[in-house]
């Protein structure tokens, strides 16, 4: 059946089966290779992408729910400014992911630093729980991520003037 | 509602309301219900599991499946509502054992996707919830399209029979009951065996320095609920502060249930629960 939903911001027509996984159709119908599977039960985080801005595992969302949704990818998100900032900051940080956890992560993290006000590590180890790696130390990540949402928030202070 | 589009022999509808689903569920007999969480969750049988999906009823685009509303005396809970909304709408209102029995389930990334009536037809995924949620006396909505107004209220103990789910052809949980009332004391502790998960839940209530209200129930790898009645009546009107010699009179009767009633419990998992027990009542 044709499902009628956006990609990355751009409008998409899919004639798929609507019990299909959404990861699979991202990397088999369109290439979108960010999209991990690893565990395809949700907890290792590889497949994660953002749908309507709220960031879910990819291969526990069948193609039925995603009528109108607007998924984003690392794809798209790796041209945004804030992604840009976030980077360098985690760079400057000296986290440096793994191949298999870093799209899924930096969606994570991208989504909780668009998405949220002042964060607690708390807060950021709830949200990264669900991308399951250890190959960057928490507390640096911690305190990038933190940095980071003041250099977004600084940077659009100064746009506005 | 869309009419359903066939493509490999899959016919799919998306009602918008709650009477046009259970249209659609009268109108197709052998549909499967489908939602995000798991695969797909089938009310009619469970050997219908194995056969392949043919007609399915996605009910995630009825807005009244995912509502949250809050009365004088009870939250009325939509089945479809995401964990993730729900903790951030009644993180305030709602009680504190189902808020944690909630957080415990997967990670965030999953519980965006996860919805209450899910893990309630599917207990067997995940027990917490199912445990905080009888002890809450919580009563889910039914609805059912054989005759075009009946809508019936069941305490959700009463959910599951020995065969499974207690819900018959055509008939849909449209909300989750939970009445609200304050406890004093609310305990939540679980522990993992061979990969399974059991969850203590507990509250009580006190009025003039005795028990007025205790409820205590154990979430296991399965449809049931252990939840002992003996125990909680003989418990109430005790005075407080308990005397250690009373609350150990009362963790041997807890004990005694493992050796009489619950056997399939390991050693580990016995001491381990009989350990939350004591706690519970040491808390009051």
């Amino acid at each position: 059946m044709i499902i009628r939903f956006m990609l990355n911001n751009m409008k998409k027509n899919l004639d798929a089966d609507p019990s299909d996984k959404l990861s699979d159709v991202l990397r088999d119908d369109f290439g979108l290779l960010s999209v991990n599977s690893g565990c395809n039960t949700g907890r290792c985080g590889g497949c994660t992408v953002l749908k309507d801005n709220i960031p879910v595992p990819a291969c526990m969302v069948r193609m039925f729910s995603v009528r109108n949704a607007n998924i984003l990818t690392y794809e798209y998100i790796s041209t945004t400014k804030e992604f840009e900032t976030i980077t360098k900051v985690l760079e400057a940080m000296g986290c440096n992911f793994c191949d298999f956890c870093k799209h899924g992560k930096m969606m994570t993290i991208y989504s909780l630093v668009i998405n949220s006000g002042q964060l607690t590590d708390k807060d950021i180890y709830e949200a990264l729980s669900g991308n399951i790696c250890n190959c960057t130390d928490f507390q640096s990540m911690a305190a990038g991520i933190k940095l980071a949402v003041n250099a977004i928030k600084r940077g659009k202070r100064a746009e506005r003037r | 509602m869309q009419n359903g589009d066939d493509k490999t022999k899959l016919i799919y509808y998306t009602p918008d309301n709650v009477n046009g689903l259970l249209k659609t569920m009268n109108a197709c007999k052998s549909y499967r219900l489908c939602f995000d969480d798991l695969n797909s969750v089938d009310i009619i049988n469970k050997s219908a599991l194995n056969t392949p999906l043919t007609k399915a009823i996605y009910p995630g685009y009825i807005s009244d499946l995912s509502a949250l509303k809050r009365s004088e005396r009870y939250f009325e809970i939509g089945p479809e509502l995401k964990i993730n909304e729900l903790l951030k709408k009644g993180a305030t209102v709602l009680p504190p054992i189902l808020l944690r029995a909630l957080t415990e389930c997967g990670n965030p990334n999953v519980r965006n996707i996860l919805s209450i009536g899910g893990l309630i037809c599917a207990p067997k995924i995940r027990n917490s919830v199912f445990a905080a949620l009888s002890i809450l006396n919580a009563k889910v909505e039914i609805a059912s399209y054989t005759t075009a107004s009946l809508r019936f209220m069941v305490p959700i103990q009463q959910l599951f029979k020995e065969e499974g789910l207690a819900l018959l052809p055509g008939e849909m949980i449209i909300k989750i009951r939970i009445p609200y009332e304050e406890y004093d004391v609310d305990y939540y502790n679980e522990i993992q065996d061979k990969g399974t998960v059991i969850t203590f839940v507990g509250t009580a209530s006190t009025f003039k320095s005795s028990i007025s209200i205790c409820k205590f129930a154990i979430g296991n790898w399965g449809d049931e609920i252990i939840r002992e009645t003996e125990i909680e009546s003989g418990l109430i009107e005790q005075k407080l502060p308990i005397p250690e010699k009373i609350i150990e009179g009362w963790k041997e009767k807890f004990t005694d249930l493992f050796t009489e009633k619950y056997t399939f419990f390991s050693p580990y998992v016995q001491k381990a629960l009989t350990n939350m027990f004591t706690e519970f009542l040491s808390r009051l």
